[in-house]
Parts: structure tokens; sequence; C-alpha cells
């Protein structure tokens, strides 16, 4: 089965096979699927919001990211609805890291999103732990580990 | 039959003729009154309370306590040692009367070090492309501190490039988490004492060189590792200590003696994980708050994921603010990328 990695700071969409993102610590994985048009498409994001808009790469930020994967997405012509499922923004032990930065790039991707009017179907977000998501595209199933 | 009490480590050698005739038996600790579960069919010993939980199998013998530390003592002697080139070359190019001569002669000695070193030094990183020909050629273009931290790279790649099941880290896992660290220390001692960039760089890079020595004994017990941490609350560092009687970070130490690592690389990686013991030594809290940056981003996790607590005083020890974090992460993933790319034939 063909398969698709997105890797750190990277855009990366497939319409076979599976998608997947892996070792999402404080930042955030964001999978968009679209069931009607069988495509997936994923953003590994790694910090919160940006005040420039001249930047090399639009997935560092969340508040540049998100436009720039539905656009990405609308360019292929995979207009939405999408389902969408965020995974990270762990923190280091005791909730404490020094710098909070899990909780606010969570915090940014969700208003991108709200800003789109997308709404997020899983949301597996916090903790300690390390995570990795998987798309399968065929099936249109999403799993977080 | 030797015997260690998981709680208190204390060591207990009872002589055979001693054991009753069954198959098991359990006692109190006299040291502690913890409870001491012993199989006797496999003549194994086996401790209370988590020693080897169910499931992981019963016939193989485990050493623990002071048995346990013997052993992992010597794995380090068994581990491969740092390629005396890499140390030999950092010697020579510290030395501000030393030769380009001096430095090839030493290189010319591990051809393999040299080639991957050309090969580098051609990557997108250091930005000239296909343009190093010869390591005197790299001499002159990068200079002599660049050239000095593109030999600890190469150096360092197939000793630090091994899978390690005990952490399940595959291969290449810990190298890269490795050169996260020592992109990160370069940044950020660059930020506080530029002076220290160099040595930052090469402690960052072999930091977690401790995990080497421990990983074997941790993949025979990575069950009671999984319990032990099963609430997500203990740090991974505690439960190395209190299964193996080591952490990685202190085991480094001994580590560090074999390779002949100065002894102020050697301190800062004693202390990455806890560098408030360290007496205020910038490069260990450079170096743990590399670490931290470069767990955070993810890169090269592994079954301990983000399980370690940051020094609370750590950003304003180095004169850090938040916002820098965001921009440290976007360099090191860029720069790790760009290196392994090149490493990769990609």
């Amino acid at each position: 089965m063909a398969e698709t990695s997105v890797k750190l700071l990277q855009y990366s969409a497939a319409d076979k096979g599976l998608l997947r993102i892996d070792r999402i610590g404080a930042g955030v994985g964001v999978i968009f699927y679209s069931a009607e048009h069988k495509t997936g498409a994923g953003l590994h994001i790694l910090a919160p919001n940006s005040v420039s808009t001249q930047l090399k790469n639009p997935v560092m930020y969340a508040n540049t990211a998100i436009p720039y994967a539905l656009e990405q997405l609308e360019k292929k012509g995979v207009p939405p609805p999408y389902s969408i499922a965020m995974a990270g923004g762990a923190v280091l032990l005791g909730n404490d890291d020094g710098t909070g930065m899990g909780h606010k790039v969570v915090e940014a991707i969700k208003d991108a999103l709200k800003k789109a009017h997308l709404l997020i179907k899983l949301d597996q977000t916090g903790g300690t732990k390390v995570r990795s998501m998987v798309l399968d595209i065929d099936a249109g199933k999403i799993s977080i580990s | 039959m030797i015997v260690t009490c998981l709680n208190c480590h204390k060591v207990y050698d009872i002589p055979d003729e001693r054991l009753p005739q069954k198959n098991s038996f359990a006692f109190p600790c006299p040291a502690c009154k913890e409870t001491i579960k012993l199989d006797l069919r496999s003549h194994s010993s086996q401790h209370a309370p988590d020693a080897r939980p169910s499931g992981q199998g019963t016939g193989q013998e485990q050493p623990t306590g002071e048995t346990l530390k013997k052993l992992i003592l010597k794995t380090i002697h068994d581990l491969p040692p740092m390629p005396q080139t890499v140390m030999k070359a950092r010697d020579i190019m510290k030395n501000p009367g030393s030769s380009f001569e001096e430095l090839a002669a030493v290189l010319s000695t591990d051809q393999a070090l040299a080639a991957k070193v050309l090969k580098l030094a051609n990557s997108a990183y250091y930005g000239f492309m296909g343009q190093v020909s010869s390591i005197q050629h790299a001499s002159v273009m990068l200079g002599h501190k660049t050239l000095e931290q593109l030999i600890t790279v190469a150096g360092t790649s197939n000793l630090l490039g091994k899978e390690l099941g005990g952490y399940e880290q595959d291969a290449g896992d810990l190298w890269q988490h490795s050169l996260g660290v020592a992109f990160g220390s370069k940044i950020i001692a660059n930020k506080k004492n530029p002076a220290l960039a160099d040595d930052a760089f090469a402690a960052g890079l072999i930091h977690d060189a401790g995990k080497l020595a421990l990983d074997p004994h941790l993949s025979e017990r990575k069950e009671t590792f999984r319990q032990f941490m099963a609430d997500g609350r203990v740090s991974f560092l505690l439960a190395e200590k209190e299964i193996l009687g080591f952490d990685h970070a202190e085991i480094a130490s001994e580590l560090c003696k074999n390779w002949h690592v100065p002894e102020s690389l050697a301190t800062a990686i004693r202390y990455h994980h806890d560098p408030s013991l360290s007496n205020g030594d910038q490069l260990s809290y450079i170096v743990h708050t590399a670490d931290a940056i470069a767990m955070m981003s993810g890169i090269g996790a592994g079954i301990d994921g983000m399980l370690y607590q940051m020094d609370n005083n750590a950003f304003e020890f180095l004169g850090l603010v938040e916002e820098d974090v965001s921009e440290i992460i976007v360099e090191v993933v860029e720069s790790v990328q760009k290196i392994l790319d090149e490493m990769q034939g990609h």
C-alpha cells in the first residue's frame, strides 16, 4: 500500500494508500480528509502565530499553515467539506516546559480553523505523549496512537 | 544464589543448601521488609514488588541492584570507542599554532571519516554544494571552527546511528535527536556566550550517549519500564535509576572517561537533565534547554518521549524568552533536515 509521510514543517497530500504524521510532540499534526474526493492532506506545525507574512515556509506557524493547506486543497480541486483531525500539543512532564508551546500551537490551530468555518472531528491533544497519526485514504479512517 | 531486593537494592548471597526444596518461596527483605519472591525452577531471583511483571517470561535470569550495575559498567567497556581521529582532529584545531598538514595527516588515517567530512562539507547546510573538493579546500572554505564541527558530526554518525530497541528508537533516531540537540545548543550558546558555541555543539551531539550503554538492559526490562511509567507522571530518568540503578546521564559520565571527552563537555552531559546541580555551569543549561526543545519538536523521539522535566529557571538563566523557542525550533529542524538529506543521499 502506498504510504505518504508528512515531515516536520511540511504539507503533503495523497489520494490513495496511507498518509501518516509521526513523532508529533509539542507541535501539532493536522489531517484534512475529503470523503467525496478520496483525498487526504496533512501538516506538521511547530509554532503558534507569526506576525510576519514574508515566510519562507508557511507551514511553520498555525495562522499561516491552515490557510496554506486550504489553498492547496482548493488548487487540487478538493473543496470542503473535510473531516479534520488534530493530535499533538504535548508538554514536557509536569505540564511546565517553561514555554507552554504545545498548548499555544493547539489554540492557534483551533482559531485558524474557526476563522475558516471548519470543525474538528477528532482532537487528541495535550499530555506528555509523543503521537502518530495515520489516515487510511481508501477506508476513510483516521487513527491516532 | 545471589538475590537483590528491588526496593532497597540490598544484595544477599543465600547458600544453595539453605534454599527450600520447592518451586518458589518468598521472604521479607531484612533491610526494608519488602517481600522478595524467588522462582527456584529456573534458579533465578525475582524481586518484589515489580521486578518481573506478568507476561515477561519466567525462565530468564535478570540481574538487579549491584549485579546489574556491574553489568552495565561492563557494557560501557564493550562499546566502540569514540573514533580517535575525531579527538585528535579536535585537539589540533583547538591549537592556534597548528597547521593544515597536521590535520590532513590525522584525517588520512581514517579515509571513511575524511570522505564523510567532504560529503557533509558539500551539503546544503554548509552552503558549498559541490564546491569542496578536498580536506585542505574544506579548511580554507569553511574555516577551522566549522571543520571541527563537521569532523565531530561525521565521526559520531555511525556510533549514534544504531537502533536502540530498548528506547524504541529506530536506526538513525538517536542520531537525529543528537543532531537536533547539537544545533540547538549551538544556537543558544551563540545567544548567551558565543565562546561556548563549539563545545555546546559537541556536547549536544553526544549528550545521550549513555543510552547506548543502558539500551540492552532496558530492552530486557521493557515491560517493567512500561508499568513503572504507566500513569505518565514519573520521569523516565527516575525509571532508569530505579530499575537499572543508573540514569543515562549518570552512566554517560563513565563513558566520557573512556572516550577521553574533555571535562567541560562531560559535566554538561552529566547534568543535562538536572542543570541546577551543575553549580551554574552554562554548558549544562544550554544542552538541557536544547534537549527540551528537540524533544518538543519530536525529533527522534523514543519510548521516553516527553517524559522529562524542564528546569524552571533554565530560560531565565540563559536570558531566553518564550518567543525564542519557536525560532530555535524552526532553525533546528531545518538544519537537521539539510544534514540528513545529504547523509541519506537525498
